[in-house]
């Protein structure tokens, strides 16, 4: 046997989830669509020479760590926390949505005053970590250590404890048990695999899973896949007919990842307002911070729990 | 050396003329002026994998740039875009093709369908052919000739075990090994494989003293490259799926053509993408004298009406 | 030294200055404004393949990223299979292309890639395009020895003469020169010019010591090999960029005609959707007057009688 014995730790891999029948979903207000739009807000808390780490985040996405200070790369980062994450929040106002943050601690801690803003304009702060870092290179003791920080620091900052989790990438093969076990947490976002929340087991509690996506995410800017703004635009336009369509009969959820560094910048911000307000324009259409989602779950789809079979290769 | 390329030491010969400019006027069943083989690759769930009990991981996400995991470690991450695939992109595959009535060919790994019954339960059922796509999405070329027998007799029974018949056409992961194509004709039973790019028809070829026939693929016409960042968004693989088919369509009034459309449900199984296909096949749909045909169904008429094209390396 | 920078210790000098600015009144045939050059290159089959006894695989220039972890000496025969396409099908859907809409091109063409599809070579000239030398093989010159350089060289001419029933009047390496290609080009004689440059709009002659020798700059950025490199991804990219290359270069030509290269593999291009994309700009180009599709060689001999 090799997953879910001791052999293989961490969660049991899942292909099959709903089996092609989604639970029939009912969105306040019946709609079609739950767009949830989430803002990574890490800036300041990346690896960085320039704050004394042994290493630096690459210079292109995907690259290699750098091993001398790139400064070219760390105000790179800093154009999200001073400029980026503020017109994004003019954004939000401007449309009348709102959105979840999903932020390291260390990078509220560092600019305080886009923490205090961001509930009080009515988001929602799921936490990302305490730093934004690669959860797979921690040991099982930093990382449980890592989480009580950063649910510390993000209560202090903003004013409440995170109760959704989200970590960098990936998560590591500990990450869900350590979650359930600190306690206080509704739901995670360690997932891209469904297009709906569903419930899963660790060891005998219940544990909602909220997905989130890599597909719709500004980040493939950085990888040179969008090259206008407008590639963007029209992905996210194109996933949001699809869904609508299908949320006739069978309503979705659509995640949209955005970084402040990256669609902070003017052009990409109007590509999002362009976004939003198409995706306004029709009927029956929610935008719905996380917290939301997994609370509307929470009460109305109680027995959507999905349980994996352990899966051994002969080999 | 004007023909057939003698190999160096092992494996097939290179085939740099094929039908040398002429090839054969095909009569495709209608009178189509283009035959659209549309491929869903099946392959969630059989990848490399550290949670399966692999050394490493699956190198790349159909979102990601390559990743570079130390071995051992997990990649949750990469692991749940492929489940994504085989839970969500399947069914909306499915829902499409039968709304636009087109059926397709899924290339199945075994050890995938093993792990998601209902879904292999249902190919054939709906009407789609299913070839093997090897026991698990590997790298043939990196294993033993008996390694690599025994993978594709392990194919072969698991796919009809979980399908509920045998496979009749093969295609290897990408790369084939210098073997594969002498395994597959030793093991029997196989129609075709498709372990070739280069040409817009099925050709003959030989293996040893054996007429065997080969259904060429395509990894131009393929959502693989959603992963590489050739494509972007959506539009941009509709579009590029909208040229090949006008050219096509343009040379299929004097000579018919196939074309292959790759697809992978962990990428184009997402809404954005799903929607390009969906607006292609209509587009393609619009005109008339198209043929959506599996590819056993080209490779049966093949067998059938062109059973002596030989290209210019085998002079018959 | 405000003109040619002195080599650092061997090879031609940079020449970063060129016509500083102030092209010569080019006067094309007919009055043209601009100068289409269509290259299509011919390597496949004389690419490294292990299948043809070579240590490694070709990785470049094709629809996969490079893999570099592929364990050197194994076959890679999707890569093998990729390249076929292009001399299979591709090469003849181009052919048709060019005649239908009555343009001719200039092959860049090697050696061994022809005498194996004998039959498409012999086609080329008949159907009244241009080939040029893209070497014995489609190899890295830069890393070889002067010497086996020169013997590469001697066998290309001869077997593009035995193949196409002409020897070569042009040279271009693969992508990247050695110090040694252009005075090994010259010294071997019988060239009129080579197009081992990026650099320029417009032809230009240089000197390889005493001798006056014309260059006809090539370009890879009006290549659709940069499909291979994920930066075109639907064809209709590609179109784009070309059309909007030739509108501000039509719109110059008013008044200093320039040259215009588009740059093609079979491989790549020779696929029905991207063959469609060349079709749609080639139509487009057409439509406007003045413009004129021309062979390198017919560039050549017009620069060496119109501007010596």
């Amino acid at each position: 046997m090799r997953n879910g014995t001791a052999t293989i730790p961490g969660p049991v891999r899942d292909v099959v989830g709903y089996e092609g029948a989604p639970p029939k979903v009912s969105w306040p207000g019946g709609a079609q669509i739950a767009i949830s739009l989430v803002v990574n807000y890490i800036e300041g808390s990346e690896m960085s020479i320039g704050d004394g780490d042994a290493f630096g985040e690459p210079t292109a996405s995907g690259g290699p760590p750098v091993t001398k200070r790139a400064l070219g790369v760390e105000t790179n980062y800093e154009y999200g926390s001073r400029a980026g994450v503020w017109r994004l929040l003019d954004v939000f106002d401007e449309l009348g949505v709102k959105v979840t943050f999903n932020a390291a601690a260390v990078a509220l801690e560092r600019n305080r005053a886009v923490a205090k803003e961001i509930r009080a304009r009515g988001h929602d702060v799921i936490s990302h970590g305490y730093r934004w870092e690669d959860l797979t290179l921690l040991s099982r003791e930093e990382e449980r250590d890592r989480i009580k920080r950063a649910v510390e620091s993000i209560a202090e900052t903003t004013g409440e404890r995170p109760v959704g989790w989200a970590s960098r990438y990936g998560a590591s093969v500990n990450t869900r048990e350590l979650l359930v076990e600190e306690g206080g947490f509704l739901y995670d976002c360690d997932s891209y695999n469904d297009d709906l929340p569903y419930w899963t087991m660790v060891g005998n509690h219940k544990h909602l899973v909220v997905p989130y996506s890599v597909a719709n995410s500004d980040a493939k800017f950085d990888r040179g896949v969008f090259g206008s703004p407008l590639d963007f635009e029209s992905h996210l336009k194109w996933n949001f007919d699809w869904l609508y369509k299908e949320g006739q009969t069978h309503p979705r959820m659509m995640s949209i990842s955005l970084q402040s560094r990256i669609s902070g910048h003017p052009a990409r911000a109007q590509a999002l307002v362009n976004f939003v307000e198409y995706a306004k324009s029709f009927p029956n259409v929610w935008f719905a911070r996380r917290i939301d989602i997994a609370n509307h779950w929470i009460e109305n789809h109680p027995d959507t729990v999905l349980v994996p079979t352990p899966h051994h290769h002969q080999h | 050396m004007d023909t057939a390329i003698e190999p160096d030491s092992f494996g097939p010969p290179r085939l740099m003329v094929g039908y040398g400019g002429k090839p054969p006027k095909v009569t495709w069943p209608g009178g189509a002026r283009i035959a659209i083989a549309l491929v869903v690759n099946y392959e969630e769930g059989s990848e490399l994998s550290v949670a399966d009990g692999d050394a490493t991981n699956e190198g790349s996400g159909p979102d990601t740039g390559p990743r570079h995991n130390p071995p051992g470690k997990r990649d949750l991450a990469i692991e749940s875009m492929y489940e994504y695939g085989a839970r969500s992109g399947y069914w909306r595959l499915l829902s499409i093709f039968d709304e636009l009535d087109v059926k397709c060919t899924f290339y199945a790994c075994g050890v995938a369908l093993e792990r998601n019954r209902k879904a292999a339960g249902e190919m054939r059922g709906r009407g789609h052919d299913v070839m093997s796509h090897g026991w698990r999405w590997e790298d043939v070329a990196l294993l033993t000739r008996e390694q690599e027998r025994d993978h594709i007799k392990r194919a072969i029974k698991s796919i009809e075990e979980t399908t509920g018949e045998r496979p009749w056409g093969w295609y290897c992961r990408g790369r084939p090994s210098v073997n594969t194509r002498e395994l597959v004709v030793e093991e029997g039973g196989f129609l075709y494989d498709s372990d070739a790019y280069n040409d817009d028809l099925p050709y003959w070829t030989m293996v040893g003293e054996k007429k065997h026939l080969v259904v060429p693929y395509s990894l131009i016409n393929n959502d693989g490259r959603f992963g590489s960042g050739a494509f972007g968004p959506p539009n941009q693989f509709e579009e590029h799926l909208r040229y090949s088919f006008d050219r096509l369509y343009k040379e299929g009034a004097t000579h018919p053509k196939m074309m292959n459309i790759g697809l992978h449900m962990r990428a184009i199984g997402h809404p954005a993408r799903a929607k390009a296909l969906y607006d292609f096949i209509k587009y393609a749909k619009s005109f008339p004298d198209v043929w959506f045909a599996r590819r056993i169904e080209i490779a049966k008429h093949w067998m059938e009406h062109h059973a002596d094209t030989l290209p210019a390396e085998f002079p018959a």
